[in-house]
């Protein structure tokens, strides 16, 4: 996983007294999937800061002295980056999802906990079931929570459009971060208002939901449902879409 | 209002007839993109993160919940080394089961440790969870077992004393040394985790003949409740020796079975302390007359010469010793009586600390070289002592009481028994990651937990 783009290769030979940050707006940056503008406003670093390389194969590799690359500062890297070989990006961002005021040791300590409660329970059944049953029953929470994930993941949601005075709630096709977001939150959010299991911890209602929605059931799927009920009841106003 | 016209693709009710139709064809929608070129488009190739495994069910998106497809999951592989052991028998066990994991028979694991009283709060739901009690044979527990072997009952008996950093397995080599002994035909006094007598304190009365004392009724029925289940077979035959009396009406006349005192704690908790004190004597006498072999297992003794939360009503802090359970403890682990051994494990955790002694609350302290340097104090090595030692936990009194005694060091896991640790958790599929089934995640992992045994099953915890 490279952390920065082709942004840094490209700039290597820029001057270093470049001008500051502070004059400009935007940065032109070209990362893989193309060119994209840059906000700079909020920015803290220079211009002349690299981007980290969060990859221990790279810099396993002996260090190749061309340019100036060597000599430039590097940013540092971000707190949901890591080389970790169980390190997974859909885990992290759920991570953050969860976090409150910036406690991100206390949400990972909340989800592990979550992970190891849905393991415990599995193990559990593994351990009891008869053994032609045994290579069904999934252990890995890791999977199921990126299964239950993908189960509450909606396919169409709705947009809320301003037509003659009246709000209209138009179907639309969502993005990837879109449907990642809402399924997410969505799951963190029941969990919060649980009434059925008030005194219970987050971290094991957490799970309770996850094999649920594991199992696609439980209320996390039930909301997607509703959701894709809604955009179906609205089809008509499907006119409206103009983006 | 002008609208471009590329804009225009699919601007009908276009989402939902998609869906539909793609779905009635038995295609996944759900990775396809509708509708005209997005943001997320560009992001396809970076933004690929996304894992994707088997799917619990189908696809379509019925109300109805779906069956699980049967799709049989990844297996761990089959493990490389012999990590388990088909003696169950701790009397057999020698050096060359050393690393491998006996499983403690369930009915055995029950009558010794009922409700798993006396365990580590994790190796309980580690129990509940694999549906079995292992225990990894090691070195410091084999060592007190030839020990115990050799020695001459005839001599006061000796003491010994596990130590250890935190979460290195002090509690389970105890436990299972009392397997051993269980398994000789010995009476066996477990008292698990003194720290609680002291630091949870529930309730406490004055004492019946001695107002100086303090009894804690909930403590002795809770702890009379499980003697009585683990020790019914091994006191059977016992008699109590002279009579005793409860209070006015309630006695207990010579030559009585010693179950008795014990039904009699039960029914009547404000005696309850008493009848611990009572089983303590008697079966100290027993062992001195050559009747019994006697066992005693106490885990975290220095709780015994230690403070406790225990307010006097002249508002002072009780002792140790001014509590009537950890008084009849201290003269038990006095090596005045012979016939029998003392096993002992000492514990930071849940210790109070001694009488008198301050504790260092500080986070940072300055460094001895350069006094302008603060440091973290959890690196600053030379500002700690060795915090676990048995001199340090047991302190002056409690070191001049136990004395003499063997001390026998618990360490980390050894390469070897790291490896037949990992094997037994992939076994018993704690182990889940598949990348930890390769030799980079196996090596990852003792890296993380540092070769701690109690470190490393809480790490595989969520992996």
């Amino acid at each position: 996983m490279l952390a920065g783009g082709l942004w840094d290769r490209s700039n290597m030979a820029l001057p270093m007294c470049g001008k500051t940050a502070s004059c400009r707006l935007f940065m032109v940056s070209a990362p893989r999937w193309g060119l994209a503008v840059e906000q700079v406003r909020t920015v803290v670093w220079h211009e002349t800061y690299q981007e980290p390389v969060v990859d221990k194969e790279y810099f396993r590799k002996p260090e190749e002295i061309d340019g100036l690359a060597h000599t430039r500062p590097v940013k540092s890297a971000l707190p949901t980056q890591s080389t970790s070989i169980f390190h997974y990006p859909e885990v992290t961002k759920f991570t953050s999802y969860v976090m409150k005021k910036g406690e991100r040791a206390l949400a990972r300590s909340i989800v592990e906990k979550a992970f190891e409660h849905m393991k415990r329970h599995q193990i559990k059944k593994y351990h009891e079931a008869p053994p032609e049953e045994k290579p069904y029953i999934d252990c890995n929470p890791v999977r199921i929570f990126h299964t239950a994930i993908e189960n509450c993941k909606p396919v169409v949601g709705v947009q809320s459009v301003k037509r003659g005075g009246k709000t209209y709630q138009v179907p639309t096709p969502l993005t990837d971060k879109r449907r990642r977001f809402l399924a997410m939150n969505w799951m963190i959010a029941e969990t919060r208002d649980n009434r059925d299991w008030p005194s219970q911890s987050f971290a094991k209602k957490l799970s309770s939901n996850l094999l649920e929605a594991y199992q696609e059931q439980g209320k996390v799927v039930r909301k997607k449902y509703d959701l894709h009920k809604l955009a179906d009841a609205n089809k008509a106003y499907g006119h409206f879409r103009f983006w | 209002m002008e609208i471009l016209p590329r804009l225009h693709l699919f601007k009908m009710a276009a989402p939902m007839k998609i869906f539909r139709e793609l779905s009635r064809k038995g295609f996944d929608p759900r990775h396809v993109n509708h509708g005209p070129i997005t943001r997320s488009m560009f992001c396809q190739p970076c933004g690929k993160q996304t894992v994707h495994y088997a799917r619990a069910s189908s696809v379509a998106a019925s109300t109805e919940p779906s069956a699980q497809t049967r799709e049989p999951v990844p297996q761990p592989p089959p493990v490389r080394s012999i990590f388990r052991t088909p003696v169950s028998n701790p009397v057999n066990h020698g050096l060359e089961q050393e690393a491998q994991f006996y499983t403690i028979p369930p009915d055995e694991y029950k009558t010794m440790f009922p409700q798993d009283h006396g365990m580590p709060s994790r190796f309980k739901k580690q129990v509940d969870t694999f549906t079995e009690a292992c225990i990894m044979v090691r070195k410091p527990s084999l060592e007190v077992m030839s020990y115990l072997q050799q020695a001459n009952y005839s001599h006061p008996a000796i003491r010994y004393v596990f130590y250890g950093i935190r979460g290195t397995g002090k509690t389970l080599c105890l436990c299972h040394v009392l397997h051993y002994c269980t398994k000789q035909g010995w009476v066996v006094l477990f008292f698990p985790k003194v720290s609680n007598w002291v630091k949870n304190v529930k309730e406490i009365q004055p004492s019946f003949h001695n107002p100086e004392r303090y009894d804690q009724p909930l403590e002795a029925v809770a702890w009379l409740k499980t003697f009585k289940v683990s020790a019914a077979d091994s006191i059977k035959e016992l008699q109590t020796q002279q009579k005793y009396q409860w209070n006015k009406r309630e006695a207990t006349e010579q030559g009585r079975p010693l179950l008795e005192v014990v039904e009699q704690g039960i029914a009547r908790p404000k005696t309850a302390t008493d009848c611990v004190g009572v089983i303590v004597k008697e079966l100290k006498d027993q062992a001195n007359q050559g009747r019994i072999r006697l066992l005693v297992a106490v885990d975290g003794v220095n709780s015994l010469f230690g403070r406790t939360v225990v307010r006097k009503p002249d508002r002072s802090m009780a002792y140790a010793s001014e509590l009537s359970l950890t008084y009849n403890l201290r003269k038990l682990v006095r090596n005045d009586w012979r016939g029998g051994a003392i096993v002992t494990a000492v514990k930071e955790a849940g210790f109070l600390g001694m009488e008198g002694e301050k504790k260092d609350h500080r986070r940072y302290t300055r460094h001895e070289d350069h006094p302008d340097i603060y440091h973290d104090i959890l690196d600053h090595v030379s500002a700690r002592p060795q915090t676990f030692t048995p001199e340090a936990l047991l302190g002056k009194e409690g070191f001049e009481y136990m004395d003499p005694y063997v001390p026998v060091l618990v360490e980390k896991y050894t390469e070897k028994e790291i490896e037949s640790c990992l094997d037994y958790y992939t076994d018993r599929m704690w182990i889940q990651n598949e990348k930890c089934w390769t030799e980079a995640g196996r090596q990852q992992l003792k890296f993380l937990s540092g070769y701690e045994p109690a470190d490393l099953e809480r790490i595989c915890g969520p992996l």
